[in-house]
C-alpha cells in the first residue's frame, strides 16, 4: 500500500529545533531595569529607576574612578617626602604615657 | 579624598624634624600611623571565589577587564568545591563502590575476601579531590590574569572594598569600577538545635564524620539530606529521614519521581517519616534525641541518634559584606535584590548565585557569573531559568529539567506524558542496574517539551540532552527521530520521547 500524495504532504515533519546561526548581540538593547525572572516581587523597588538614564547609555562602567590630577586618595600615593614621619620609640612612649614625665 | 596640595613654600613644614619633636601638620586629614596599601583600580572585583564568583572572574579577565577576586576561605571553589558538591560526590562514589562490593559483586561473579571500610582513607581520597580542584582554579586565575586576593572583603563605598587579609596585616583597599557579589550561602540552622559539626551537623560536618554513626537522623528530605543519608546508610548507619512535606526531593521534584525514589531508597534501607515535623532536640552525652510529631499535629515520638544532620535548606550569606554602607537592600529571606541584569540599587554593583534570587545551584551561579560579566562588557547576557537542571546523586541518580507534571497541570495546559523504564533498556539490564525511568511531559498541541524527569543510572549525565532540548525548544519527536547509540542508557531517553508522540519500540 502506498500513501497518497495528500497523506504524504500531511506527514511532513517540521522540527521545532531551528538553527539559530551565529549568536549576535541585538543592536537595540533595552537596559531599563526589569524584574529578575526569579524574583518573588511583581515589580522593582522605585529606586532602581534612578539609574535608568545612566543605564541606557554605555553598558560598561568604564569611567575612571581614579582621582583627578592633583587629587589623591591617600597621603602615601604622594611622593615620599609628603608621607607621615615615622614615630620614634621615645615619641610613642611619650604618647602612651599621656605626657607624664618620669 | 585629599584635595591637593600646598604651595611649594609650605612644604618645608612637612620635612622631617629632629627626633622627639612634633612636626606641625599642614594636612587636614586625621593623622594615623603606618603606611596604607595602595588602592589599585580594577574594572571588575568579584567578592567570593565560589562557582559563581570564580567563573565570573575568569570570564571578566577573558573579556579583557582588569579583574580581582576576593575570597576569605583561603581556597577557591566556595562551598561547592570545598565542603559541598565535590567532597560529597567523592563520598557518594566511594561509598557506592564499598556497598556494591559488599552486596552486589557476588551476583556478578566476583568473589571478594574480607571487605573492610577504611573511613580515614575514604576521607583522604575526598580531600585529595578537593585540593586538586581548588589548586586548579588558582592555576586558571594565574593563566587568565585574575588577581587573587585572600581576605574578607567589605564594601565601604560605591567603588571601594576594604580587604582584611587572611594572613593578617594591614587592611588593603581595592577600588573597582564594577563589583560582583558572589558570596554564596550557608546552611540554615534549626531552631533549638545547636550545630557543633560533630553530633549535630550540617552538610559540612556530615562529610567529615570521624566514624560511622550507628544511628543517624536527617532533618529534611531534600537533595542534600538524601545524598548524605545515602552515604552513611551505605557505610552502615541506620538512617531515618524526617521530612515536613508529604514527599521527598524538595519542591522541584515531580511527584511520580519522588514516590519512585522513596520506594527505591526505602529498599536500600533508609527509613522515611514524611509529613512529620521536628519539635525539639535534646543533646545528651551519649546521644541526640530528636522529638518529632505529625506535621498537622499528632502523636509525638522521640528518635534516638548518634548524629543528627540538619538539612532544611540554605540561606544567603552576606554577613560582613558592608551592603549597608552603600544602601543595598536584602529581601525578607536575606537575598540581595537585583534586577534582570543582576544590578543592585547601585547599578555597577551586581549580585549573582546563592546570594540572590533563584535556585541555589552551582551551575546556575556559573551561568549568572558569565551573564553578569557579559552585561558589563557587552551590555547583553543570557540565562534561561527554564532550562536549569537539577541532579540528585543518589543511586540511582535523579535528574530533571523544566516543569513538573503538577506545575504543567496547574497552568491548565493540555499535555502528553511519555515514559520508559530502564528495566526495558538493554544496557541497563546488562549492567544489572535497571531501576528507574525517563518521563517526558510535552505540550499536547505543539509537542514542545515542557519537562523531563529521570531516575536511573547516570541520570545526571543524561539530563544534559534534555536541557539542550528545552533550551532550543525541541519537540519529543525531534528527540525520538534522533539516532541514539545502541546499546546505551540514552536509548531509554529516546524511547520515552517516542512514547510521547507515538509508541516506544521496546515497551
Amino acid at each position: 500500500m502506498f500513501a497518497s500524495p495528500v497523506a504524504r504532504a500531511a506527514h511532513v515533519r517540521v522540527p521545532l529545533i531551528n538553527f539559530l546561526g551565529k549568536r549576535v548581540i541585538p543592536k537595540n538593547i533595552d537596559r531599563t531595569p526589569k524584574v529578575h525572572s526569579q524574583s518573588p516581587f511583581a515589580e522593582l523597588p522605585a529606586y532602581f529607576f534612578n539609574y535608568v538614564p545612566a543605564a541606557k547609555k554605555a553598558p560598561v562602567n568604564r569611567a575612571s574612578i581614579q582621582p583627578k590630577a592633583g587629587e589623591y586618595f591617600d597621603r602615601n600615593e604622594l611622593p615620599q617626602r609628603f608621607w607621615r614621619m615615622k614615630i620614634s620609640a621615645k615619641e610613642i612612649e611619650a604618647i602612651e604615657s599621656g605626657g607624664a614625665v618620669f | 579624598m585629599l584635595k591637593s596640595f600646598l604651595p611649594r613654600s609650605s612644604r618645608t613644614l612637612l620635612r622631617p624634624v629632629a627626633s622627639g619633636t612634633y612636626a606641625p601638620s599642614a594636612f587636614t586629614i586625621v593623622p594615623r600611623r603606618g603606611l596604607a596599601s595602595e588602592a589599585p583600580e580594577h574594572d571588575v572585583v568579584v567578592i567570593g571565589g565560589g562557582p559563581g564568583g570564580y567563573v565570573a572572574a575568569i570570564k571578566a579577565a577573558q573579556e579583557g577587564l582588569k579583574t580581582a577576586c576576593i575570597e576569605k576561605r583561603g581556597a577557591l571553589g566556595g562551598t561547592c568545591l570545598n565542603v559541598g558538591c565535590i567532597p560529597s560526590k567523592s563520598l557518594l562514589n566511594n561509598s557506592h563502590i564499598y556497598h556494591q562490593i559488599l552486596h552486589d559483586v557476588k551476583n556478578r561473579g566476583i568473589d571478594v575476601g574480607d571487605v573492610k571500610l577504611n573511613l580515614q582513607q575514604m576521607m583522604k581520597a575526598k580531600e585529595t579531590s578537593v585540593t586538586g580542584l581548588t589548586k586548579g582554579i588558582e592555576f586558571l586565575f594565574k593563566k587568565n590574569g585574575v588577581d587573587y586576593i585572600k581576605g574578607t572583603g567589605t564594601i565601604t563605598g560605591e567603588n571601594e572594598i576594604k580587604v582584611n587579609p587572611l594572613e593578617g596585616g594591614e587592611v588593603q583597599t581595592v577600588r573597582a569600577k564594577n563589583i560582583i557579589i558572589a558570596t554564596g550561602s550557608e546552611a540554615t540552622p534549626f531552631p533549638g538545635l545547636t550545630i557543633d559539626e560533630k553530633r549535630v551537623v550540617t552538610s559540612t560536618g556530615a562529610i567529615a564524620l570521624e566514624q560511622v554513626p550507628k544511628k543517624m537522623v536527617v532533618i529534611g528530605g531534600g537533595i542534600i539530606g538524601l545524598e548524605m543519608a545515602s552515604v552513611w546508610s551505605r557505610l552502615g548507619s541506620e538512617v531515618t529521614i524526617v521530612e515536613y512535606l508529604g514527599a521527598i526531593g524538595g519542591p522541584g521534584m515531580d511527584a511520580d519521581m519522588a514516590k519512585t525514589m522513596q520506594r527505591i531508597l526505602t529498599k536500600q534501607g533508609m527509613k522515611f517519616k514524611l509529613n512529620t515535623k521536628v519539635v525539639s532536640g535534646d543533646v545528651s552525652e551519649s546521644s541526640v534525641a530528636v522529638n518529632v510529631e505529625a506535621a498537622k499535629g499528632g502523636k509525638a515520638e522521640a528518635l534516638d541518634a548518634d548524629v543528627v544532620l540538619v538539612a532544611i535548606g540554605r540561606r544567603p550569606y552576606t554577613t560582613g559584606l558592608g551592603l549597608e554602607n552603600v544602601g543595598i537592600e536584602l529581601d525578607e529571606r536575606g537575598r540581595v535584590i537585583v534586577d534582570s541584569e543582576y544590578r543592585t540599587k547601585v547599578p555597577h554593583i551586581r549580585a549573582i548565585g546563592d546570594a540572590t534570587f533563584g535556585a541555589m545551584l552551582a551551575h546556575k551561579a556559573e551561568e549568572e557569573g558569565i551573564a553578569a560579566v557579559e552585561y558589563i562588557s557587552k551590555g547583553y547576557g543570557h540565562v534561561n531559568y527554564g532550562a536549569i537542571p537539577s541532579v540528585m546523586y543518589t543511586h540511582p541518580e535523579a535528574a530533571w529539567v523544566g516543569q513538573t507534571e503538577q506545575e504543567v497541570k496547574a497552568t491548565g495546559k493540555e499535555y502528553n506524558i511519555g515514559s520508559f523504564p530502564f528495566s526495558a533498556n538493554s544496557r541497563a539490564k546488562t549492567n544489572l542496574d535497571s531501576e528507574g525511568m525517563v518521563k517526558f511531559i510535552t505540550d499536547k498541541e505543539t509537542d514542545r517539551i515542557l519537562g523531563i524527569h529521570i531516575i536511573g543510572p547516570n541520570a545526571g549525565e543524561m539530563i544534559a540532552e534534555g536541557v539542550l532540548a528545552i533550551e532550543y525548544g525541541a519537540s519529543s519527536e525531534d528527540i525520538g527521530r534522533t539516532s541514539h547509540a545502541h546499546p546505551t542508557l540514552s536509548e531509554a531517553f529516546k524511547e520515552a520521547a517516542m512514547a510521547c508522540y507515538s509508541k516506544p519500540i521496546h515497551a
